[in-house]
């Protein structure tokens, strides 16, 4: 049942990202939503848990958008299975924790992303990656303080149906 | 065991990010079919994308009502202030134009004048500050030569005479004022009738005393007569506007419109010196060019 929320929450996120999140560009970029959900959830739910989920969120992602299927499901799999290995013994009461956990989780996931972009022949280069994933990481970093606490509370609460998710 | 399972695992999970990018490759650019899932999903998802973008839309355009007003209303602030900058420059540049236009019609005077009389030019500082007398302060005195009685002028004619004098300034006093009183003549017929003076009220001068046998009409110019040796003759005064009997009968009264506009007074020359007198008659400048008149 909590995996159906959770799909649903991100299937929804996927939706705001495509719709409202368009007009918060800046710098050309705008926030990734669904990264940002994942990695918090990985901080909770460990390296595991957190890199399936972020799999799966990442295929849905995939299956929606239709093409490329299983580079976002890689990159936020890898991603959400590095946090939530790093966050594993952070206090993650600590703002710093969440907020560095996702601007690096960030720098990995379109690293990631483009090294896979690559290897099937997409013409990208590491400029992209400059322009393309530090504002992104920041701009997600900075998201943070605003849904942190919210986040913190609703996982503190739901803790034992998220160690079950 | 564990070591196998281990291995196990990690050859699967290689196997499977293999698979992933295989498939990954398949399902670029190139291929523009879409999956059963893939058109599932959007279909799910295309009416709350459509209900969300159209709540931004609103939300945007509710916002965007209020952002632009007030951008409006920056504009707006930016034109007005831009419309008073302009409007001063184009208030400069028309006092500028007008006064290229007098300094234009001062030399222009002082050049055709230039062998009747040796100018001083000087410029309007002042006003006489009380009701009871017409006069001009001007920005020239004895150090620059001039001297109480001399006559006053510009292009358009005869302003005053100098009443009084300091080392750098002067008074004139106008020949609106009734202690301005000249002699005057008809320019047309080189009748020399009476005396102009003015009212100290308005505008208007009279020419006085005129006898009434002779022939004085509207639209005549009066000119200086030169008589009382004050005015050299033939300086423009103004044209006749009407004529009128004088009570006794025996004198009739011409009003006068004075050439000079003493409202836009600013510039004028004061004759230091006659070398010759004007021409005061139609006759004398028809004879100069070469014509001939009969003279009443």
């Amino acid at each position: 049942m909590n995996l159906v929320v959770f799909l649903l929450l991100s299937l929804f996120s996927i939706v705001l990202q495509s719709t409202v999140f368009v007009d918060l560009t800046v710098f050309g970029v705008k926030p990734d939503l669904i990264l940002v959900l994942t990695v918090l959830f990985s901080i909770f739910c460990g390296p595991q848990k957190g890199g399936a989920l972020g799999f799966f969120v990442g295929l849905l992602q995939d299956l929606y958008l239709g093409g490329f299927i299983g580079m976002s499901a890689l990159a936020k799999g890898m991603t959400c299975a590095m946090t939530g290995w790093i966050a594993k013994g952070a206090f993650r009461e600590n703002m710093l924790v969440p907020i560095i956990a996702l601007f690096m989780g960030t720098l990995l996931h379109e690293s990631v992303y483009l090294i896979l972009g690559k290897l099937i022949g997409l013409p990208w280069g590491w400029s992209l990656w400059l322009w393309r994933g530090i504002p992104t990481a920041l701009y997600n970093a900075c998201l943070v303080p605003f849904v942190y606490s919210f986040f913190y509370d609703w996982a503190a609460q739901k803790n034992e149906e998220l160690q079950t998710l | 065991m564990i070591n196998k399972k281990k291995a196990l695992i990690s050859v699967l999970v290689v196997i499977t990010i293999i698979l992933i990018i295989k498939i990954m490759a398949a399902t670029g650019w190139n291929n523009t079919a879409l999956s059963p899932v893939t058109r599932f999903l959007k279909e799910i998802v295309l009416p709350v994308q459509k209900g969300i973008t159209f709540v931004t839309e609103e939300i945007n355009g509710i916002m965007g009502y209020f952002s632009d007003n007030e951008a409006l209303r920056q504009t707006n602030k930016e034109l007005t202030s831009k419309t008073a900058e302009l409007e001063e420059k184009i208030y400069h540049l028309k006092e500028q134009e007008l006064e290229n236009q007098r300094l234009r019609d001062l030399l222009d005077y002082k050049q055709e004048k230039e062998g009747n009389y040796d100018l001083a030019m000087a410029k309007i500082v002042g006003r006489n500050p009380g009701n009871w007398y017409k006069t001009i302060i001007i920005d020239k005195g004895t150090k620059q030569g001039i001297k109480p009685n001399m006559p006053v002028v510009n292009y358009q004619g005869l302003i005053g005479t100098v009443a009084r004098v300091t080392e750098n300034s002067a008074e004139v006093l106008l020949i609106l004022d009734s202690g301005g009183a000249v002699g005057g003549r008809i320019f047309e017929n080189r009748v020399t009738p009476g005396i102009v003076i003015g009212d100290g009220t308005t505008e208007i001068l009279r020419m006085i005393h005129i006898p009434h046998d002779i022939q004085v009409e509207a639209g005549q110019t009066v000119v200086t007569s030169g008589l009382g040796e004050l005015y050299p003759k033939g300086i423009r005064i103004g044209t006749i506007l009407e004529v009128k009997p004088e009570a006794n009968g025996l004198m009739q009264t011409a009003t006068i419109r004075p050439f000079v506009d003493f409202s836009k007074l600013e510039e004028v020359f004061v004759i230091l010196h006659v070398k010759s007198p004007e021409s005061d008659t139609k006759a004398d400048i028809m004879s100069q060019e070469g014509g001939s008149v009969e003279e009443p």
